[in-house]
């Protein structure tokens, strides 16, 4: 690891951690590493501070909560994909980070918290989080605020985080009734990442083929997830079925801005526009694989 | 001659190396320690072809930076400037070799012909201190019109790269007939041709190259430890450049994980590492990041151009043309030209084809050398062979497995001589075809594929026949030796201690050069141990590449051995005072058949011949032999690849649905190792086949010099396959002898990586028949598919 040279703190508390986000030179946080660590041995980025936070147990953890649960920002993958707590409660997060690239190595270190920061436009979680209506926490000098994940991602590696602030956790309200989701991703074969990758998070009533909720959310396509309206429209108030599945696939990319699609050597617009009806079709099906409809 | 013992030929024993290697216990070169030893780093070119400057001052002034040296401190250091590398061989015959100045230098200091190219280096005591001190090298540019294609480079007004050469043409010649080719052309009822897009491929071995050198002023020995393929070679060519008596060199390869053809030569790298220890006389290391390694290191393949085919009415094959022109980077590297050879002469693969042409083009780019890698040019020419056997088979609306069939070479025609002129020394095609169409069902698969095609889904077969040409010789072919050096010593105990000439990187040679010499001396495996990767250690050799382990130093060993054995048998005679003719040797022991004197077993008589108690007068006490081993001619294995894949039409997604590998390289000494050999060459076929391509951009900047990256746009990286995306893989082989070796076994290794890209492009192709598509590129992805089918051009 060659570096350039940079001043490390650790940060024991996470108003400290602000604290040096706000008074060092070109400050980065180090979480799981797994983006930071790579690109910093190769110079493509040379912080002059490096402000660890790996050790705030305030971020760690999934917690419920009032509304929902709470998954902590220093959650690793590896703790979203076994948390039976979100498998019972939003089992499309837990999915999503399933199929996150690396294998167990760098799920036992990225977390939550990093990827969603790095937003890039291939991570897997920006869609999930849209399609649960999540809200981020976010911490800075001037406090505590709380923001939608609509609201949150801005576009590729852009976020709505200002350069002192950090994120403290990801709120993920409840459902009401029977909870269902899933994730389907076409891989890139050399990162891993997602060339398009489609959240399904749906729930049912009392009448389990019924819909009550629909929210579906794809990234890869566009520099930061967008939610298929269209195919939720579809869904909503729908008894579930082959044809109502159809339908939902076929109307897909109906809501979707065409100047927004992302083109280049990893796939076109065209291709990855093509490959959004299939991905659907996975998604709702492995979302509602428990139903076997 | 050649019986099932315990752990000998044809055992599929356990490898030895695998505990370390699996386990996390192989020792690469950058693991050695080496304490005192300063840290080189390189100063490489930004740009593909531009003329510089350096001031390296400030770099100097740092503290901790021993040296820094340009092209002129070099050239004006009391140590003498190194010579340029030198070539196996002519491109084709007849051919002059290509002009001297086309040779690599070490270091340049006019201007840069790729990107990465060396233009300095930098010493210091700290590794950290080097890589600093590369960013205090202050360099300037003259930026000027890069090539970086064969076709760029010779279009009209292309910048020339090497004044000798204004038209970036190195060599232009041709194997075969051209007017009995044409003529054939002409009468034939069906032809096709097929263009080819250039593809080159990164051979990715574990270990980005590395290199250790400590020069000892007072002895004035040179000790290497690097990543090399060809130990004694590598001493050779250091001799050569750095001007030390090869006496005065030793070179030791560690595990690196594989070398693929990359590593059968030295670098620029190597050899200014070599240099500066001299020059400082200290020891000096370097290792390449992964990155520049992805960047310096050899590339493979480097073919495009038009290739054709003749098929006479009743669906003989009677011709094949090809007009080629090879791309060989900026300068032409030490294998590159002879590799136009090697590919010619197996144009015509396993048929008996009367007539070939295959026109040659060598191109120089601004871009890094290429030169050998698995399968070498001969996996470009079966790649497109068979894919015009099946096209042509398809033209004439003939059954391709029938097509083949009728034209395969048969048993009698044995040692046969192609229409390129290569000899292949036996073969039973036929034969080992048959058990691969057993395998794969192909019939079955056949029928299979017309019904779901009415269900809207599509599959295809694709075959792909494979030759190998393994283990070069005779001696005299090439400007290199090419003999199998194995040498044996017995100790006291009887235990043996094999002394093999290769380089051991991954193919197993410590488990299967035990076997050969356990099998011919009867004593358990346990008895042997294997010596090799080191000029310390073994008296000579060649290295290893070209799948020559099994043929040559497996022949030499066995040679060894029976020296030997017959001097043991010598010592027996004059023990028991009989004749030696009477006296046989089985399963380790020596007995005169029909005595009831019982036998003397192998440990016992060479424990005496050792201390030289009781042997005849005129022998010579000690039990040791070796070997220099010449062959007659080159093994060839052969076999064919049948793939089985399914398209979605809706994606272009690919799904395999079955993979079988036939393999005939004649006696298999370990068949657990063949296998490997043969999942590996596949796993890098389908990289060919599927997911690699070198990408240089416009300005001929090197894209691809990561597994993986992040950068926005990008690729992704350069895409090595992964363990999932592999097929399960059923292997069958056959066993046709090689009348060549003492034991029967012919080279294997490369055949994965010859025949599969053919395979799984024609299955590809043949399950996209339906739609007409026009011929694919490979890397085949399933975007490009997706194209083909949708918009009937390719993406």
């Amino acid at each position: 690891m060659y570096a350039e040279e940079f001043t490390y703190h650790r940060a024991e508390s996470v108003a400290e951690a602000i604290d040096l986000l706000e008074t060092q030179p070109e400050a980065k946080l180090l979480a799981g590493g797994q983006a930071l660590i790579p690109a910093m041995k190769k110079r493509e980025m040379t912080p002059e501070t490096v402000v660890d936070i790996g050790n705030l147990e305030k971020l760690c953890g999934i917690h419920p909560t009032d509304g929902g649960v709470r998954i902590g920002a220093l959650t690793t993958h590896s703790e979203v994909q076994k948390s039976t707590l979100l498998d019972r409660l939003v089992p499309v997060i837990p999915d999503t980070a399933a199929h996150i690239t690396g294998g167990s190595q760098v799920h036992n270190f990225a977390t939550i918290g990093g990827n969603i920061a790095r937003a890039h436009p291939g991570y897997d979680h920006e869609g999930a989080l849209l399609a649960t209506n999540s809200e981020i926490s976010v911490r800075g000098p001037d406090g505590t605020r709380r923001v939608p994940a609509r609201e949150f991602f801005h576009g590729a590696c852009t976020t709505d985080l200002a350069e002192e602030q950090l994120i403290t956790g990801v709120h993920v309200p409840s459902g009401t009734g029977d909870r269902y989701g899933g994730y389907a991703k076409r891989k890139e074969p050399a990162s891993g990442n997602a060339i398009v990758g489609v959240a399904t998070d749906l729930t049912t009533g009392d009448d389990e083929t019924v819909v009550t909720s629909a929210r579906l959310a794809v990234n890869g396509l566009q520099p930061s997830a967008v939610r298929l309206e269209a195919a939720e429209k579809v869904l909503v108030n729908a008894t579930l079925s082959d044809a109502t599945i159809d339908d939902a696939v076929a109307a897909a990319g109906d809501s979707l801005d065409p100047d927004r699609m992302l083109d280049n050597k990893k796939a076109s617009a065209e291709y990855r526009r093509t490959l959004l009806g299939p991905q659907v079709r996975k998604s709702i099906s492995r979302a509602t694989a428990p139903l076997s409809v | 001659m050649v019986e099932e013992s315990p752990a000998g030929i044809g055992r599929g024993v356990d490898r030895r190396e695998d505990a370390r290697v699996l386990t996390g216990n192989s020792v690469g070169v950058d693991d050695r320690n080496c304490p005192d030893a300063l840290h080189a780093k390189f100063v490489r070119s930004a740009h593909a072809h531009a003329r510089f400057t350096i001031d390296a001052s400030e770099a100097r002034e740092m503290d901790g930076v021993v040296a820094v040296y340009t092209a002129t401190d070099i050239e004006n250091a009391e140590t003498e400037t190194p010579g340029p590398f030198s070539l196996y061989g002519a491109p084709l015959e007849g051919l002059p070799y290509p002009d001297e100045t086309f040779l690599q230098r070490s270091v340049v200091g006019d201007k840069a012909r790729y990107h990465g190219e060396i233009i300095g280096i930098v010493v210091a005591e700290a590794r950290r201190t080097a890589r600093d001190a590369l960013d205090a090298v202050d360099i300037e540019y003259d930026v000027l019109e890069p090539v970086v294609t064969a076709a760029d480079a010779t279009a009209d007004d292309a910048p020339a790269i090497h004044e000798s050469a204004p038209d970036n043409v190195v060599f232009e010649g041709a194997t075969g007939d051209r007017e009995r080719t044409r003529a054939q052309f002409e009468e034939a009822t069906y032809t096709v041709e097929l263009h080819k897009d250039p593809q080159r491929v990164a051979p990715s071995p574990l270990e980005p190259r590395s290199t250790i050198a400590s020069y000892d002023s007072s002895t004035g020995h040179l000790d290497f430890v690097a990543t090399t393929q060809i130990p004694h070679g590598y001493r050779r060519l250091m001799s050569q450049m750095l001007a030390v008596p090869e006496h005065a060199i030793d070179v030791t390869a560690p595990d690196m994980g594989g070398g693929f053809g990359s590593r059968q030569h030295p670098y620029p790298a190597d050899v200014l590492v070599g240099w500066c220890a001299i020059e400082l006389e200290q020891s000096v290391r370097w290792r390449a990041t992964r990155t520049e390694n992805q960047l310096a290191e050899n590339d493979g393949r480097g073919y495009e151009g038009t290739w054709e085919i003749a098929l006479s009415e009743a669906g003989d094959i009677r011709a094949v043309r090809a007009d080629i022109r090879y791309d060989l980077g900026a300068w032409v590297a030490r294998g590159g030209p002879g590799l136009a050879q090697s590919g010619n002469s197996v144009m015509t693969g396993l048929y008996d084809v009367p007539a070939v042409y295959s026109h040659v083009t060598g191109v120089v780019t601004n871009t890094a050398r290429v030169d050998a890698y698995r399968g070498v040019a001969g996996t470009e020419m079966v790649m497109m062979l068979e894919r015009l056997v099946d096209r042509v088979a398809k033209k004439a609306d003939m059954d391709p497995a029938e097509v083949r069939r009728r034209n395969f070479v048969e048993p009698h025609q044995f040692p046969y001589e192609n229409a390129a002129g290569a000899v292949y020394d036996s073969g039973e095609y036929e034969r080992n075809f048959n058990r691969g169409l057993d395998a794969v069902d192909y019939q079955a698969v056949q029928e299979r594929k017309r019904e779901l095609r009415k269900e809207g889904r599509y599959l295809g077969i694709g075959l792909s026949c494979w030759i190998e040409g393994a283990a070069l010789g005779p001696c005299g072919e090439l400007d290199i030796p090419t003999w199998g050096y194995g040498a044996i010593r017995v100790h006291p105990t009887g235990e043996v201690t094999v002394y093999a000439g290769g380089s051991n990187h991954g193919q197993g040679h410590e488990t299967t050069l035990a076997q050969v010499a356990a099998d011919e001396l009867g004593i358990p495996l346990e008895s042997v141990r294997v010596v090799e990767n080191s000029t310390k250690e073994v008296g000579d050799g060649v290295g290893t590449f070209a799948s020559r382990t099994a043929a040559l130093c497996g022949s030499a060993v066995t040679e060894s051995c029976r020296k030997v054995i017959e001097k043991c048998r010598d010592a027996v005679a004059h023990r028991v005072k009989a004749p030696a003719e009477r006296i046989e040797f089985s399963d380790g022991e020596f007995s005169i058949p029909g005595t009831p004197n019982g036998s003397i077993e192998f440990e016992e008589i060479a424990a005496t011949v050792h201390t030289g108690a009781e042997i005849p007068e005129e022998m010579e006490p000690g039990l040791e032999a070796q070997t220099y081993f010449d062959p007659e001619t080159r093994t060839w294995s052969f076999g064919t690849h049948f793939a089985v894949v399914e398209i979605d039409p809706a994606t272009g997604e690919i799904d395999f649905h079955d993979y079988v590998a036939t393999e005939d390289c004649g006696v298999q000494i370990n068949p657990t190792i063949v296998e490997g050999q043969i999942v590996g060459g596949i796993v890098q076929g389908l990289g060919q086949a599927l997911y690699e391509a070198v990408e240089y951009d416009e300005d001929g900047t090197l894209r691809s010099d990561a597994f993986r990256t992040e950068r926005l746009g990008s690729s992704g990286g350069y895409t090595l396959p992964k363990a999932e995306q592999v097929p399960e893989i059923t292997i069958e082989s056959t066993t046709t002898p090689s009348p060549h070796t003492p034991h029967g076994a012919k080279g294997t290794g490369e055949s994965g990586a010859i025949a599969a890209p053919g395979a799984i492009l024609n299955a590809i192709e043949d399950a996209l028949e339906p739609f007409d598509a026009p011929p694919l590129t490979p890397p085949v992805s399933p975007e490009k598919i997706w194209r083909a089918i949708n918009q009937n051009g390719e993406g």
